[in-house]
């Protein structure tokens, strides 16, 4: 059974991706979809097991939010820091960024992209760029999955 | 037919006159094909024959000096030709206005020396001349300005400039002299004149842009200046005296950089030329620089100067500062002088001592901000910004690239060939250091100094390193040559032990001693020694951050980096290189963390127990600077915000012990971060609480009647069941017969009656719905007051709209039209936009305001409501108990027991738990239905913008903010469902400053913009007061601090609050002022405010409370809070518009029934 992790903090996103997964199901291998929602639980996840694929979110706060956790800051690039930690660990997971903004910080996507590739050349495949309103992001993403899931 | 070209000279001579005094009107066209297409023997000779005609006069020389300002500028510009040719060109009208130009050089020397030494009006009465023998300049300008600046101050400044305006059009003149002006204010920093003048010439083509560069802010882009030829071409219009400045500064950076080679025979051509006829020392030296041997140098002035050199490299210090200091005063315009007179004050180990009896004069400031430079300490940097400054004021001096050369190579390791030749080519005198520049120097070999440096230049191999040997010269200037020059030989090992050979002697000065360090690093990076280049940093950076200005570290991070850290010892001094370098956060947690795994440690707290391994400085920086929470939150161990607070605590109490100087600092922050976890931990405690019932209270005060009521229930029902008797239902207005047979019922009674079934039953719903109400309505502890103040009382509003405010996508209402206002943020920001594009997108915000407010008015006034009856219809918390549900409870339960304490003890239990039932309904209301509103808002948003079709960064930030509002509001939505929920948590007994920073926290979270930043915050209270009152107190201070925030009509910028909390006999005393907009009528104000104390005065709990739901409630809540929930009807709370037409709030509230104490005796 495959395993992936979607490292993502936006619960509707969560819902599309979910369910855009189930859908698609019959056309990948079996597999398990573990969601965290925060950097911490992210990277703790990534440490702790063996994952195939990480859908990873770029922009999130450091803990999950809850009655007792205001979340702590709120990192722009938690996604990129979680692909340093798999640098830095020497864990070999493909990852595939998410995210639904064209303009991080000041960097365009496209820039981030280059980078990204440069930088975490090991892990990094792909940026998906995700819209609510569109479904381009689908056929993106399962023509990756059926590269890394099958 | 031989085209003109083609002829011998004097034809094309013959030619030339014959075409312009033909006809005139081509004369312009025809020269420039002259210029063009002609060498430069050829012009000379139609120039010697032509000059008298006046355009060809006019077309070589300009208006060479005009003497009214208005005609400075006024001329056409030449045709723009090859630089070889415009430079040739140019020399031919230098040539002729040399003998000029060499009596102006003189005095343009001479007003710079007053300048320097503070001579103001001496040097305006030297302007005055040079302006009436060489008329009008930009040069003029530029120094007049200057000199304005320093007599009249920044308004004579503008006043000179105010002049040029008046009788001077031209653009380029006034924008030069505009910027000028801006350039000579002793008040503008570099940087800030830099990024004026960037804005400038941001949008302009490269020629323009170079040509003002060379005149506005020439140095620090000297080498990227390449349209040279246009430079010339434009200041054709000006003075002889620009055109000459001009042509000397393109010479120069030709000369001396390695990219014009090919110009460089040119070059030496039009300098020997020019340097027979003008005697100016730059071109000489630029023909030393060109290799031009024969060139004589040397004066007397030069003579003195190599002395004062000598006593300097021979260890005469006191000899060589007094030389300098004599020789500066002479020649003020000179640097090497000013270097020698600060670094000769160095090795005497002398405080600074100014020159002359000027002391505010550029000499003393310039020496004075040079001392600090080389002290290395902490006015080094503001020095160093002082320089620039100066530099950038006097760029046209002959010192001020001198200057910018030498700060150049002071403040980088290094000094490159260009720079160097430039600092030579603009010195008059000869600093020995030149050697290889200037070998005319060799005259004085018998000087130590020349026959050093002679020796210096001629070593080619390690091995005659040690011909650099000097009985007369001090060791260490000895070593640290021989280490320059076998680092210049590649032999890195042999520099660090003659380098660790000066630094191990305490007598070395600082300067020399930075520069030996700065070696060092140099020679461990070539040896690729990785972990002694991070030491030599580090450890002199803890010694003093000064000295390691210079090293040049960028390629060390990149080289740990790419080995993923394994290249480098993870010593303490790896995380500190790192964050000093400042290299990004988590790449500073992963040196941190390597270096705690090596000391077996996880929390940098745990450090602390090898601190006998550890330098102490090293410790304590790494400790109070590197291990901050922005670092510490990478760490996996840390598990929560709470947590990364706590390990930053932790690690300030073993600073306390540590840095004992800095303890009171330590407590400080200690203190700080304790007020932020009870902040936490209060906003956690608010959220917690806001589902509740004062049950004890409502027992207590408000059902006693209830207990009378149950002993009538017990005895009726049991009398019931004997005779025969007839009650009335109040509620539904119909009778209830109870064991009356039919026949004995009067007319109609069965219409309208019912017959019980059981006497009991019917009484049990009697209490039932008695406790019930009070339950949900009692004004001083029901389920309704505590809905209104913690939820609907601007709090979920607040906590809404701030989410949609932050990504600017809403805006308010205007109270007066009921229209919200324009988005003023996407107003300026998209300028741009066509008029009807505006309109659109500030409509579609408009409507978007109004739908946000709409959802949130129904979630307040509609759904967090109590439903009963015909009230509150859709209200989500339904007590309607249906009269099925309630028999059987009374079967199963209630018809058991005769107890009161167990039978209201149930009843509540059956309220409580439908009010579970509420809250899980509420919760999924919220996650699913209210979520799916603000998305579906939030998408038509994005939609009607998309409509507008307009694609620029702008846009995306809106699409941006949008997309980010809809995962914040998601989130804040889950955070309010969270809020209904019924927790038993225990709250910790607290002291009022927790309730005070709490309630400003969540007041500025949720207050849309507006900060209560208070100006005076004076908290003189320690009581511990019992947990279960923190939400009361909350609750209190909130509705003060909400009414601030929505009454004052103040930016949080103008807002003025000052909080005080004392206590005297038993009272806490608790004060709030603030300030008010000059807008409000402060006279209406005061009148309402006495109203509202009359109502308060004579209040009716059970009336007001349920009359008034939203606005102007807040100080009913506020005495309700006081009287009833803190446990004291004397607690008192006033309100003034005080003689400043300030608002001030005073609460007194007795702390007796409300203080914690070890034995708690429950006083209610």
């Amino acid at each position: 059974m495959k395993k992936i992790l979607l490292i993502e903090d936006d619960q509707n996103k969560i819902m599309e991706i979910e369910s855009f997964l189930n859908q698609i199901k019959s056309e990948l291998a079996p597999f398990t979809l573990e969601v965290k929602k925060s950097y911490q639980s992210g990277l703790q996840a990534v440490l702790k097991s063996n994952f195939d694929l990480l859908l990873l979110d770029m922009s999130m706060h450091n803990f999950e939010k809850s009655l007792h956790e205001t979340g702590g800051e709120f990192m722009k690039f938690a996604g990129e820091d979680i692909l340093k930690e798999l640098q830095w660990n020497e864990i070999t997971t493909k990852a595939v960024v998410v995210t639904q903004y064209d303009l991080i910080g000041d960097k365009t996507l496209t820039e981030l992209k280059n980078y990204w590739k440069q930088e975490f050349s090991e892990n990094y495949i792909e940026t998906v760029f995700y819209s609510a309103s569109e479904s381009k992001w689908k056929n993106e993403l399962l023509s990756l999955l059926k590269k890394y899931i099958s | 037919m031989k085209t003109p070209k083609e002829k011998s000279t004097n034809h094309q001579v013959k030619y030339f006159k014959q075409r312009i005094y033909a006809n005139p009107r081509i004369a312009r066209q025809v020269l420039n094909s002259l210029k063009d297409d002609f060498p430069i023997t050829t012009i000379k000779k139609v120039l010697r024959e032509l000059e008298t005609h006046p355009l060809v006069k006019k077309y070589f020389y300009g208006n060479p000096f005009p003497s009214e300002l208005k005609d400075l500028g006024d001329t056409f510009y030449t045709y723009n030709s090859e630089i070889e040719k415009e430079l040739e060109f140019l020399s031919l009208a230098l040539d002729k206005f040399s003998t000029k130009i060499s009596t102006f050089l003189p005095l343009k020397n001479l007003f710079e020396k007053r300048f320097i030494l503070g001579e103001y009006q001496l040097a305006n009465d030297t302007l005055n001349e040079i302006k009436d023998k060489f008329g009008f300049s930009l040069w003029l300008i530029e120094n007049k300005l200057l000199v304005e600046e320093y007599t009249g101050g920044l308004k004579g400044n503008k006043e000179y400039l105010t002049y040029i305006n008046r009788n001077n059009t031209d653009p380029f003149l006034t924008t030069i002299a505009y910027f000028l002006s801006i350039r000579a204010e002793k008040k503008i920093s570099a940087l800030n004149y830099k990024n004026k003048f960037s804005t400038l010439v941001a949008d302009l083509n490269i020629k323009i842009k170079d040509y003002l560069i060379a005149k506005l802010n020439f140095l620090e882009n000297e080498y990227e200046v390449s349209q040279f030829s246009k430079i010339v071409s434009y200041d054709s219009t000006f003075s002889m005296i620009d055109r000459y400045l001009s042509f000397l500064q393109i010479c120069q950076i030709m000369v001396t950089s390695s990219k014009w080679m090919d110009k460089k025979a040119l070059l030496k051509n039009i300098l020997s030329g020019l340097n027979k006829k003008i005697a100016d020392s730059r071109i000489t030296h630029m023909l030393i620089v060109l290799g031009d041997k024969d060139q004589k140098v040397l004066n007397e002035l030069n003579e003195k100067v190599l002395l004062a050199f000598e006593a300097y490299t021979i260890g005469n210090y006191q000899d060589s500062f007094y030389q300098a200091k004599e020789l500066l005063y002479q020649n003020p315009t000179e640097f090497s002088l000013y270097e020698l007179y600060i670094r000769s004050l160095f090795y005497m180990k002398s405080p600074m001592v100014k020159i002359g009896d000027k002391p505010e004069s550029f000499l003393n400031s310039i020496l004075e901000n040079l001392y600090h430079v080389y002290a290395k300490k902490k006015q080094t940097k503001p020095s160093i910004l002082n320089m620039q400054k100066i530099i950038k004021q006097i760029e046209g001096f002959s010192i001020g690239i001198q200057m910018y050369t030498t700060l150049k190579s002071l403040l980088n390791n290094d000094w490159p060939n260009e720079t160097k030749r430039l600092n030579f080519i603009n010195s008059s005198i000869h600093n020995p250091i030149h050697f290889n520049i200037c070998p005319a120097l060799n005259k004085y070999e018998t000087l130590n100094v020349v026959k050093f440096f002679k020796q210096y230049n001629s070593i080619t191999s390690k091995s005659e390193i040690e011909t650099l040997s000097f009985t007369d010269i001090p060791q260490s200037r000895i070593y640290l040559y021989k280490a320059k020059k076998l680092i210049e030989l590649g032999e890195y090992e042999l520099v660090i032990s003659f380098i660790e050979n000066i630094i191990n002697d305490d007598s070395v000065p600082i300067h020399l001693y930075e520069e030996c360090i700065t070696i060092l690093f140099e020679c461990h990076y070539k040896t690729n020694n990785i972990d002694k280049c991070i030491d030599v940093y580090v450890e002199n950076y803890l010694i003093n951050p000064n000295l390691i200005t210079r090293i040049n570290y960028i390629d060390i991070p990149i080289k740990i980096k790419s080995t993923k850290f394994k290249t480098a010892y993870p010593s303490i001094n790896l995380p500190i290189f790192f964050k000093i370098t400042n290299q990004d956060n988590h790449l500073i947690n992963i040196a941190s963390r390597l270096f705690l795994k090596a000391k077996n440690c996880e929390r940098p707290q745990e450090i602390v127990k090898h601190k006998d391994s550890i330098d102490a400085a090293a410790l304590i920086y790494f400790l109070d600077y590197v291990c901050t929470p922005e670092v510490i939150k990478y760490f996996i161990h840390l598990n929560s915000t709470k947590e990364i607070l706590f390990e930053r605590a932790m690690i300030y109490l073993q600073l306390i012990k540590l840095d004992t100087s800095k303890k009171e600092n330590y407590w400080e922050e200690v203190y700080q971060i304790t007020q932020n976890l009870a902040i936490l931990d209060g906003i956690q405690q608010i959220d917690e609480g806001k589902i509740f019932v004062d049950e004890k209270n409502l027992i207590a005060n408000e059902l006693n009647e209830t207990k009378a009521n149950f002993a009538r229930y017990i005895e009726i029902s049991n009398l019931a069941t004997e005779v025969p008797l007839l009650f009335i239902d109040l509620i539904n207005n119909k009778k209830i017969l109870v064991n009356i047979s039919l026949d004995k019922m009067a007319e109609g009674d069965a219409e309208k009656s019912k017959l019980a079934e059981n006497l009991k039953f019917e009484l049990f719903k009697e209490l039932f719905n008695e406790i019930k109400n009070a339950f949900l309505f009692s004004n001083k502890y029901g389920l309704e007051s505590y809905l209104s103040t913690r939820i609907r009382h601007g709090t979920l509003l607040g906590q809404i709209r701030s989410q949609f405010q932050e990504q600017r996508l809403i805006t308010k209402k205007n109270k007066e039209n009921d229209k919200y206002y324009e988005n003023e943020y996407w107003e300026s920001k998209l300028n741009y936009l066509e008029p009807h594009l505006m309109n659109s997108l500030q409509f579609t915000f408009s409507e978007f305001s109004g739908k946000i407010d709409q959802l949130i008015r129904k979630i307040t006034n509609d759904l967090i409501q109590i439903k009963t009856g015909n009230k509150n219809p859709i209200g989500l918390f339904d007590y309607t108990f249906p009269n099925q549900d309630l028999l059987i409870l009374f079967k199963l339960k209630f018809d058991k027991i005769n107890d009161y304490d167990k039978f209201l003890e149930d009843i509540f239990k059956e309220l409580w738990k439908q009010t579970e039932i509420c809250l899980d309904i509420i919760r999924a209301h919220f996650v699913s239905t209210i979520k799916e509103e603000f998305n579906k808002y939030l998408d038509t948003l994005y939609t009607d913008i998309k409509s507008l079709s307009v694609e620029t960064k702008e846009f995306q930030e809106i699409y941006n903010n949008i997309i980010s509002c809809k995962t914040n509001i998601n989130n804040e939505v889950d955070t309010i469902a969270n809020w209904f929920h019924l927790r038993h948590t225990s709250i910790d007994n607290f002291t009022i400053d927790k309730v005070i920073n709490t309630s400003l926290e969540i007041t500025n979270k949720i207050s849309q913009g507006i900060r209560i930043a208070p100006v005076t915050k004076d908290i003189q209270s320690q009581t511990s007061i019992q947990g279960k009152f923190f939400i009361h107190f909350f609750d209190l201070i909130r509705i003060f601090f909400e009414n601030i925030v929505n009454y004052s009509e103040l930016s949080s910028e103008a807002l003025r609050v000052s909080i005080y909390a004392i206590e005297d006999a038993e009272k806490l005393n608790v004060t709030i002022v603030n300030n008010l907009n000059d807008t409000i009528n402060k006279e209406k104000l005061r009148f309402t405010l006495n109203s509202r104390a009359i109502e308060l005065n004579n209040i009716n709990w059970n009336m007001e409370l349920t009359k008034r739901e939203t606005g102007g409630t807040g100080f009913y809540k506020a005495k309700k809070i006081l009287l009833f929930d803190l446990l004291n009807e004397d607690n008192t709370f006033n309100f003034e518009l005080d003689e400043n037409n300030e608002v001030k709030i005073t609460i007194q509230v007795d702390l007796n029934p409300i203080r914690y104490e070890e034995d708690p005796i429950d006083r209610r």
